[in-house]
């Protein structure tokens, strides 16, 4: 299948008081055309700014280091105006916040119309018809009403799949989806998900979660810890037969798996050897040396000397 | 105890044509100390703004609300501020729960000083409170949009924990973080309800946290108290009750969410 995106050594640096902090370090992943990847991993590991890296929307907030190509072209050394074409029409990111992501005095059906209008794609009377289709296709039946709604008038569940309705409006190749069912109750967010997985089958995807169960709509899923891939390969093998102490750690947490704590917490320090060493029960001398993804099975990679 | 008896709540709409909507109607409840009960319901069922009502952050409609014996319902903020420590809450959205221009350190020594900490012990309180739910000592000096939603809500808990109250609203708690973190939050706060006996009324969309977490469970649907009981009976997947449908719909997630 063809490549769509290509990320490669990257590594992101922000600026701090306390020094500079690298928040993804040496990464490396790809996406075929049409597949969905899930990422997951406690908060601060990365996932958010990797997605927000592969958008190009860290120029000026943090160092970017490394290559991400995306159909063939490094967007790292791609020039504003032509990165500012391929947002929107060809890559897409569905921001954390639904209801802060809306302008809040602008009714929803005016704002999907602006994605339309921005790219001359239709004229502010053609635009309508086309918001009011997209907002039916994302589950809101009477998409007359919907149109006409303020962003303050909608539920969560509502916000996120206006959300959607407008970062798949034009058609993107590949869609970016942060957090997207975090704060819902149960039905709203098999809603989204079911929502995400029909929207998915003909565009590649990259899930950012906490929900354990999200993934299962996912091809593949990625797990990071501090700033790394530590495990990834196809939802099923790392749902259900993970090999990294820290994804087994990650599951045993949850309350219907025992819900036990994982001991310490996400180090600072980076040394160069296993950056969850600390916490891990397997810690032995060779963890102290350099971690490479090693391939355990078909297409599934884990990064520990002991798997 | 604290009982909440036959609680009504309107919700007024509109400025022009007023319309009324009734949030809650006829609830009532008792928690009792070293109890955590669990309480769930659609969005919009009404969890959220009983527990306000509960915390006097939000007058009734109709009802009562009697702390050990002691109605409260209409009793006046300045008598009731004194009795602020026994009952406290954790709302959903860390970020709105500290002061944003006081750094950590300020807000957590402010509810010692509140909670009658003696001056020349806060330091040392401080240092325990933090190790409790391994808030890093570096942290303290940030403010709160300076660090996770993990650390802002173990910041949050640390400091309602220095009131030791009583009774414990915690709403959504753990729903904006990571497993790894909510497992650390719910062990502690289930360590701290064995330890001192507080009443805990635990507010969440996942069945499973009930499960793990709770002797008994209400349910709420638009506005009323639809089930309750003890969590084996009532969040049984054979049961036909009322909170079956949200039983049936979170046991059957993988499925319904991987079905073509």
């Amino acid at each position: 299948m063809a490549r769509l995106l290509s990320v490669q050594g990257l590594k992101v640096t922000f600026p701090t008081a306390q020094g500079p902090f690298e928040a993804v370090s040496d990464l490396d992943v790809d996406l075929d055309v049409g597949e969905s990847l899930a990422l997951m991993g406690e908060s601060g590991c990365g996932k958010s700014v990797l997605g927000h890296a592969i958008m190009g929307l860290l120029e000026g907030i943090a160092d970017v280091e490394g290559s991400i190509y995306f159909n063939g072209e490094d967007i790292n050394i791609m020039g504003r105006e032509k990165l500012r074409l391929l947002r929107g029409s060809s890559m897409a990111l569905v921001p954390q916040s639904p209801s802060m992501a809306f302008d809040p005095v602008i009714r929803i059906g005016k704002q999907i119309d602006e994605m339309y209008i921005n790219t001359r794609r239709a004229d502010r009377k053609g635009s309508g018809p086309l918001s009011k289709e997209r907002l039916k296709r994302v589950g809101f039946e009477d998409n007359e009403r919907a149109y006409k709604l303020f962003p303050h008038q909608m539920s969560g569940g509502m916000c996120e799949r206006a959300l959607i309705a407008m970062a798949t409006s034009l058609s993107p190749g590949l869609l970016i989806a942060d957090e997207p069912t975090k704060g819902l109750d149960t039905a709203s967010k098999i809603e989204v998900l079911k929502l995400l997985k029909r929207e998915s089958g003909n565009r590649s995807m990259i899930l950012i979660t906490h929900d354990h169960r999200a993934p299962w709509i996912c091809d593949r899923t990625a797990i990071m810890y501090a700033g790394e891939i530590v495990e990834i390969g196809p939802t099923a093998r790392v749902l259900e037969g993970p090999f990294h102490p820290y994804t087994q750690g990650l599951w045993g947490s949850l309350p219907n798996r025992g819900m036990n704590t994982i001991p310490g917490s996400m180090a600072l320090v980076r040394d160069g050897g296993c950056r969850f060493r600390d916490r891990c029960r397997l810690c032995s001398e060779e963890c102290k040396d350099r971690q490479i993804l090693r391939q355990i099975s078909p297409a599934h990679f884990v990064r520990c000397c002991h798997a | 105890m604290l009982e909440l008896r036959n609680i009504v709540k309107d919700f007024h709409q509109g400025s022009l044509i007023r319309s009324t909507f009734r949030v809650l109607d006829d609830v009532s409840f008792d928690l009792k100390k070293g109890k955590i009960v669990g309480m769930t319901g659609e969005s919009g069922s009404g969890k959220t703004t009983l527990a306000r009502i509960a915390l006097r952050l939000m007058e009734p409609t109709s009802g009562s609300i009697i702390l050990d014996d002691l109605d409260i319902t209409h009793m006046p903020l300045r008598r009731l501020r004194p009795l602020r420590n026994r009952f406290q809450i954790v709302f959903q959205h860390p970020e709105g729960a500290l002061d944003p221009e006081l750094r950590i350190h300020e807000s957590l020594r402010e509810a010692l000083i509140m909670s009658g900490t003696p001056r020349n012990a806060i330091r040392e309180r401080m240092t325990e409170v933090c190790s409790e739910v391994n808030l890093l000592s570096e942290l303290l000096d940030r403010y709160p949009s300076q660090v996770s939603g993990g650390e802002v809500q173990r910041a949050v808990l640390a400091r309602v924990m220095s009131f030791h109250p009583d009774y414990l609203f915690l709403d959504e708690p753990t729903s904006m973080l990571d497993v790894s973190v909510q497992a650390f939050i719910l062990d502690f706060i289930r360590k701290r309800v064995k330890n001192e006996g507080m009443g805990i009324v635990l507010i969440t969309h996942d069945v499973d946290i009930i499960r793990c977490m709770c002797s008994d469970v209400l349910v709420l649907s638009n506005g009323t108290i639809v089930d309750r009981g003890p969590v084996e009976n009532v969040l049984n997947e054979r049961s036909d009750g009322p909170a079956s449908k949200i039983v049936r719909l979170w046991d059957s997630q993988k499925e319904l969410i991987s079905a073509p």
